[in-house]
């Protein structure tokens, strides 16, 4: 079977350089193939006996011996596929457009609606099923392992969220557990780290410095071995979790023997956040749950290009908001749109930057003191109407999460007056 | 001239003007002090260490503060008042003389504290005050107006290595006096290093026994050839100090060994003039062997210690040379280097000029070109043997080798797609790495092919 | 299903009782914790990991010596720039936690007690940078060690600053004089810095330049872990910086000696029950040289391995200690017994027999001599074979070891031509590494072996004596006859007879032919592949599955998923003969995914969505209406912008400035 596969890749290979063309059916350039084991295939039937012990030995436990998959999958990429790609200069595509078709915005709730009623799994749903059970025999042999110091790690298409809900539940029923949604925008590693000092150590000291916080916790598991807790944490790799100050402190709190973590990840490039210190010190095993059901909550939070929130209103509820402020407030928040407008196309653009916003309005007397001008931001960030980020380098940005389409209507509106 | 300046001149030579200069600002007693003096030079031009030593000589009472120190104000105020009320700092409750958070408290303070201790003659010197820049702006206007915020006949001293001008106020404030240090010449340096002789000879009694007797002349003939080498380099006397005593032992050693005579001054230069230059790759940097190695000879060159062999696992040896290749080589030419069946391509007259690039046009020797993910990946497979899938190790191994310098992530750090990295290492470097996993790195390089 | 709806946290945490009710048992202990297996497993690796830490200690503390010996001695004189040592310790980053405790633990026991560690996470600036170091001196709060000594009163951070630090030192030790010429410091300060490329630049700059301005009154040193080479300290520090510290610099060993120590020290020894295969061993050996060169992982492969072996099934319970062998089979249940009974290797080479509890203890005590004899044996094959030239068989003993374990070493190419070259050594190299392995053997007691070693000795003896002389006997017409006038084709006949005629043998080469040829039976006896013992399935695991779970693919995973869905389903509705087609029965990510890839680097989603609905939905009646001016129905409209929305989670697009496409980021099949 090897060599056919050989065989016809080649002839593929010769075919689709010669013919230089786009990516039409460049899917067929692509095979799995079988490396390890076909290459040691002769060894594979000497030592065929003592491959697979386990299917001489009957299992009599609840443990899954059999590993689902004889053959390892590889995915190994055509560098020429690259090369011959790049070259092309324009891309070329139709003008249509997607809002000549009527329903080209879905919003969110519409969507939901749409999909519950439509049963995505209709297809194969028996496969879906056999599939979700054998990924539920999987939950003793992660019990087993997260107690000597491993850490599960679940990889594979589909959402996970329902087989990690389930082991919780299943498994996990009177043992603490915090779970965390890393695809969840506004989370921070604070709101984690304070999760579990004040809710599962209840802890009364809380510094507020992240890193002293861990290390509380970090001790007060170190020195009660009795204790443990769980943490379940959905898309690791999540936007608001990628960096590498919460990389570091997770895999310090994974470190620690007492503390289990079970992690789930999706983008194909999550591994590039971690490093091999935080590896190690994650010491995770892989399994793979595919389940193929669709990412329904995760991206219900996303700015997708095609699901967004009803523009008319988010309109509606910043004018409201607007008209309840002072004149003065009224002032910096147009201020700030006005900035966001001129320079938020810029590729890398941050934010607006505290100082610089404090010095205009110092100028303009708007305020007359840094604290002042905080509690303005507070009353802001209260309503979502800006959000504050911190960069790297300690300087406090501030942006304003609404489309500079609906600013635009925005400024127009109220500048006027 | 009496004798505080007399002392001062002895063990600071070529630095007479200046010390005069300083001397005439706090040496009478009976004057009132300046507001503010300004003192700036290069490096290790004597500034600190004069003006420390008038004051201690004067018995002026002065409060010495580095500003490297200082990352938030409040310890320089802190530090100030510690000093000039000579408050000892309780270990127990780790108190300092008085908190302040800002220029406000400080002379208030400075005022309270000029009640019990005598400040009337106190001096404050600042040192590296080019920081003063990169703190609160109201600094600056306010220690050169501390005599007049504080009431009390407080000079300060500003030490700096720049100038005046280049600090940024926007608003008018008072000038102070400027003393300029300026760089020693070549003949100045030589008198300074004179100083020196006495160490220099037990370094040579110790190294090669007491037989070898040096005068003067001799050490100074020495400072003279050591000069010529590294006046071009370096004008830091510090660092010609060290490097003076390091050399001078290898210098003499002709002459223990009976060599040659202690007056054959171009036998001893053939002999140093090598070791001269390659410590010239060594400035700056002082490694100092271990017991293991022979600490009588300067063995680390400056090759030596760039160039060590680094253990990297198979694949990130592979993913360094990737990304190097996709540093120094333009994108357009990925497809002739790597790709079999490539195609013919059209030797165009560009090409023709491109083969008689000067040294100074070849890509390798520009600087390296940020690349993508997807380019370092399709390299990578390109150059790699033996296949292996696209897991998440690999990835991880990526990301190390940015952590480790090796690569250097241009784009933003947040977004996990569509990263550019760029390679910072050099091709010397690169080629003991390829040579070592079997490949010749010049066949995928433009520049040499 | 779902409890978790709310959208406005994305912390949950559950709950039952509180932490001060916890008791004891609750969880901590492994769910298996009763069962016999687990017993052994745990008392298998409790003394793995003990000969670990013991062995990490020697090393280390070793290694470490001349380090601290230099810390001591730095300030016996007077010094004008910060001392400061830098350890090359390689990149294996993880396995240097080890390493930086044992030396804190060194300096401690030798130097001096006062000692700082800083990492990363305290020096994002240069004043925390200050107040970490100075609250771990005045503190006493020491990262490595988990018992902290109880801090009395404990001084605020804010005040944590140098000169604070000086007046605390001062009390402790006097003021340090510094013009005197030399002086013996009591109790230096050390300040160590375990991974310096990560720190940050400019706050590393400024605390150099501020410790060396107390130079005269604070006397620290400062140790860099450095995992690259020297020249990263003159990438980060500029001039002015690198003038006022004095490197010196100290290697430790590379990780892959390391890891040769702990392979023989403690996991290839007849101690430790558990084996891996050869196959499962390369595969270790593979993540280590290939991708992070760390023992750490080496090790906890190596863990994982054990679990995946003792919850296979319960009579693995029997790979344990020779000495607890007799009460685990006390244990066993009849079921487990007829497991036993039903192992491949016992049915080939046990027949049946009533008491099989006894030949089960027989069989297993049998295998762990053979196990003790097969590791020896291995390092006396290793003791020749090292130092071959071009090294056929490897120069390691976890390479034999691999080979070994893999197949047959005896038939294997390499052990042939490791022979092969034996076969022309000289008499002193081959006195030289025979003599080698009687040394190994010498250690060891036991009947066998010290026959062997007789035999070893009387053939060394032989060798001895042997002369590398030829005896001279008259060649049958074997002389030229120069004078004869022969033609070509006369002088080539006897010139291959004289080839033919055996050539003369000298008694060296007899007696060295005679030695080869015992050593091959030796190695032959006692170097079996384990397959061929019984019970081998009991003490070595070799399912290479495990490569998976430790190494994830997870982009092939996906890739495959989506491009062959068949494979999870084993459906025949999806199954494909060529990957490039699509079949409408296949999940909508799949199709979506599949159509994505025809698509340059911009998709415009209009066509994507009639792409997608021409397969899903076609419209079977060709009438008159033309087909793409059909509305699309809403619920396929919401499948495609799902699987859009979901392929844009994963990472294959992304949104693009025009609404109307989106960006596709990665190329290829």
């Amino acid at each position: 079977m090897s060599y056919n596969i050989r065989k016809r890749l080649k002839n593929v290979v010769v075919e689709s350089d010669e013919e230089e063309k786009d990516f039409e059916e460049s899917a067929s350039d692509y095979s799995p193939s079988e490396s390890e084991s076909a290459s040691s295939s002769s060894e594979l039937e000497n030592s065929s006996s003592e491959s697979d012990n386990s299917s001489h030995v009957e299992s009599s436990k609840k443990l899954p011996t059999k590993f689902r998959q004889d053959e390892d999958h590889t995915y190994i990429i055509k560098s020429d596929d690259y090369f011959s790609n790049c070259t092309k200069k324009k891309a070329v595509t139709s003008n249509n457009k997607f809002t000549d078709v009527d329903t080209s915005r879905l919003e969110q709730g519409k969507l939901q609606d749409l999909l519950s009623s439509y049963n995505v799994t209709v297809k194969h749903n028996k496969q879906l099923k056999q599939v979700a059970v054998e990924n539920r025999d999987q939950f003793s042999k992660w019990l087993y392992i997260l107690k000597e110091g491993f850490n599960v790690l679940l990889y594979g298409l589909g959402s996970k969220i329902k087989i990690l809900n389930e082991f919780r539940e299943k498994c996990l029923g009177n043992l603490p557990v915090l779970v965390v949604d890393g695809f969840f925008p506004n989370l921070s590693i604070k709101d984690i780290v304070t999760g579990i000092v004040n809710d599962i150590l209840e802890l009364s000291d809380n510094p507020t410095n992240v890193y002293e916080a861990c290390d509380v916790i970090i001790n007060k598991m170190s020195s009660r071995r009795n204790l443990c807790f769980y943490m379940i944490v959905h898309n690791i790799e999540g936007e608001p979790l990628k960096n590498q100050q919460t990389q570091t402190l997770l895999s310090k709190l994974a470190a620690v023997p007492n503390i289990h973590i079970v992690a789930s990840i999706d983008h194909i490039s999550a591994p590039l956040i971690w490093v091999n210190t935080q590896l190690s010190k994650f010491n995770f095993v892989w399994y793979n749950v595919t389940s193929f059901l669709p990412y329904l909550r995760e991206t219900s939070f996303e700015e997708s290009s095609i699901v967004q929130q009803p523009k008319a209103l988010v309109l509606s509820s910043l004018n409201n908001v607007f008209m309840s402020l002072t004149s003065k407030t009224k002032d910096i928040y147009l201020i700030m749109v006005k900035y966001q407008l001129e320079h938020g196309k810029a590729k890398h653009y941050k934010g607006f930057a505290f100082k610089k916003l404090y010095g205009v309005c110092k100028e303009g007397f708007l305020v007359s003191t840094d604290l002042a001008l905080r509690s303005q931001l507070t009353e802001f960030v209260d309503h979502e109407m800006v959000k504050i980020k911190r960069s790297n380098d300690g300087v406090e940005y501030l942006v304003i999460p609404i489309d500079n389409n609906v600013l635009q209507q925005f400024v127009d509106k109220h500048s006027k007056e | 001239m009496n004798s505080v300046q007399e002392e001062l001149q002895a063990t600071y030579p070529c630095r007479k003007k200046q010390i005069e200069e300083l001397y005439n600002l706090f040496g009478y007693g009976e004057e009132p002090l300046v507001d503010a003096v300004y003192v700036y030079g290069s490096s290790s031009t004597g500034k600190t260490s004069i003006i420390k030593s008038l004051l201690r000589g004067l018995n002026l009472k002065f409060a010495l503060v580095n500003l490297v120190e200082c990352y938030t104000s409040k310890i320089l105020f802190e530090s100030i008042l510690n000093q000039l009320s000579d408050h000892k700092i309780d270990v127990i409750k780790a108190q300092p003389y008085a908190r302040c958070d800002n220029m406000m408290d400080f002379v208030a303070n400075l005022r309270k504290c000029g009640e019990t201790v005598d400040l009337s003659r106190a001096v404050i010197v600042l040192d590296k005050a080019e920081r003063l820049r990169d703190m609160d702006s109201n600094l600056l206007p306010a220690f050169l107006r501390l005599t007049e915020l504080a009431d009390l006949s407080i000079s300060v001293v500003f030490v700096s290595e720049i100038v005046f001008d280049n600090y940024c106020y926007k608003n008018e404030i008072v000038t102070p006096i400027k003393i300029h240090f300026s760089q020693y010449t070549k003949e100045e340096i030589i008198e300074i290093l004179c100083l020196n002789f006495d160490t220099a000879r037990e370094a040579i009694e110790s190294s090669y026994g007491a037989e070898l007797s040096i005068t003067e002349e001799f050490y100074r003939n020495y400072l003279s050839v050591f000069l010529s080498v590294f006046h071009r380099a370096c004008r830091d006397v510090s660092e010609l100090k060290y490097m003076a005593k390091q050399s001078f032992v290898k210098y003499c050693e002709p002459v223990a060994k009976k060599d040659c005579e202690l007056s054959d001054s171009l036998a001893l230069w053939k002999h140093i003039a090598p070791v001269l230059k390659s410590s010239l790759g060594l400035l700056y940097m002082r490694i100092s062997p271990t017991h293991q190695e022979n600490s009588s000879t300067l063995s680390i060159t400056a090759k030596d210690s760039q160039v060590q062999s680094l253990e990297l696992p198979y694949y990130g040896k592979h993913l360094l040379i990737a990304a190097y290749l996709a540093s120094y080589n333009p994108a357009k030419e990925d497809k002739r280097l790597y790709m079999k069946y490539h195609g013919k391509k059209a030797r165009t007259k560009s090409d023709i000029r491109a083969k008689s690039k000067t040294a100074e046009q070849l890509f390798t020797q520009l600087g390296p070109k940020q690349f993508g993910f997807d380019r370092l990946i399709a390299i990578f497979y390109a150059i790699l043997e033996e296949k292996v899938d696209l897991n998440s190790h690999l990835l991880v191994q990526i990301s190390t080798l940015v952590e480790l310098r090796l690569l250097a992530i241009v784009s933003d750090n947040s977004e996990l797609d569509n990263r550019k990295y760029r390679c910072c290492v050099g091709l010397e470097y690169i080629e003991a790495v390829a040579r070592n996993v079997g490949i010749n790195i010049k066949k995928y390089l433009v520049d040499f092919n | 299903m779902d409890t978790n709806l709310t959208i406005s946290k994305g912390i949950f945490v559950y709950k039952t009782k509180n932490i001060a009710d916890y008791k004891r048992k609750d969880g901590t202990d492994n769910v298996f914790a009763d069962q016999l297996w687990y017993q052994s497993f745990k008392s298998v690796w409790t003394k793995v990991e003990q000969k670990i830490e013991i062995l990490n200690d020697e090393m280390f503390t070793g290694l470490l010596k001349n380090l601290v010996d230099s810390v001591k001695s730095s300030f016996n004189e007077k010094v004008t720039e910060v001392p400061t040592k830098t350890l090359l310790t390689g990149i294996n980053m993880p396995d240097h936690v080890a390493l930086f405790s044992t030396l804190c633990k060194e300096i401690k026991k030798s130097v001096t007690p006062h000692i700082a560690v800083l990492h990363t996470e305290h020096c994002s600036t240069l004043k925390n940078l200050v107040e970490s170091a100075v609250d771990q001196f005045v503190n006493k709060v020491h990262s490595y060690e988990s018992d902290g000594d109880e801090l009395k009163s404990k001084i605020r951070k804010t005040y944590c600053t140098f000169a604070f630090l000086q007046a605390w030192y001062e009390s402790l030790h006097g003021s340090t004089n510094s013009k005197r010429k030399t002086r013996s410091v009591a109790q230096p300060l050390v300040i160590i810095i375990p991974d310096f490329e990560n720190f940050n630049e400019k706050s590393l700059q400024d605390f150099i330049l501020i410790i060396s301005s107390y130079l005269n009154v604070l006397p620290i040193i400062l140790i860099f872990g450095i995992a690259t080479s020297v020249n990263a300290i003159h990438r980060s520090l500029p001039f002015h910086v690198s003038s006022k510290i004095n490197i010196q610099v100290f290697n430790t060993q590379p990780s892959h000696l390391y890891l040769n120590r702990i392979i023989e020290s403690v996991l290839l020894t007849e101690d430790c029950p558990f084996h891996i295969g050869g196959k499962v061993f390369q595969c270790f050996t593979d993540i280590f040289l290939y991708y992070d060169l760390s023992v750490q992982r080496f090790i906890k492969n190596f863990k994982y391995a054990m679990l995946e072996h003792y919850s296979a099934h319960s009579i693995m319970a029997l790979c344990t200690f020779s000495h607890k062998v007799n009460r685990v089979v006390e244990q066993l249940s009849d079921d487990d017994l007829a497991a036993v009974k039903s192992l491949q290797s016992v049915r080939d080479h046990i027949e049946g027999s009533d008491n099989f509890e006894e030949t089960l203890i027989q069989g297993v005590q049998h295998f762990y001599s053979y196990l003790s004899m097969f590791h020896l044996y291995l390092k006396c094959l290793h003791s020749l074979v090292h130092s071959l030239p071009n090294c056929p068989l490897g120069k390691q003993v976890r390479e034999l070891y691999s080979t070994a374990t893999s197949g047959e070493i005896t038939q294997s190419e390499g052990y042939i031509e490791a022979f092969k070259l034996l076969g022309f050594h000289s008499k002193q190299e081959l006195t030289e590494k025979v003599s080698g392995m009687c040394l190994i053997l010498e250690d060891h007691d036991g009947d066998e072996i010290q026959d062997v070693l007789a035999q070893l000795q009387e053939h060394l003896v032989k060798l001895e004596d042997a002369t590398t002389e030829v005896a001279e006997e008259p060649k049958l017409g074997g002389e030229l006859m120069l004078s004869e006038k022969m033609n070509r084709l006369q002088l080539k006949q006897k010139l291959r007879e004289l080839t033919r005629a055996p050539k003369q043998l000298s008694n060296y080469d007899k007696a060295r032919a005679a030695l080869i040829q015992y050593l091959q039976d030796v190695f032959d006896k006692y170097l079996r592949h384990p397959s061929s013992v019984p019970f081998y399935e009991l003490f070595f695991f070799n399912n290479l599955s495990i490569r998976q779970v430790l190494l994830g693919s997870h982009r092939s995973a996906i890739h495959t998923a989506l491009n062959n869905p068949s494979y999870y389903f084993h459906c025949d509705c999806c199954k494909l003969t060529d990957d490039g087609r699509i079949s409408a029965s296949m999940p909508d990510i799949s199709i979506l995914y599949k159509l994505h890839l025809e698509y340059g680097k911009l998709i415009n989603l209009y066509d994507w969505l009639q792409a997608f609905v021409t397969i899903v939905d076609p419209y079977i009646d060709s009438g008159e209406e033309d087909a793409e001016n059909r509305p699309v129905s809403p619920e396929v409209h919401a499948r495609f912008i799902q699987g859009v929305a979901d392929l844009e989670f994963l990472g294959f697009i992304k949104s693009y400035k025009r609404k109307t496409h989106v960006v596709r980021l990665t190329w290829g099949g």
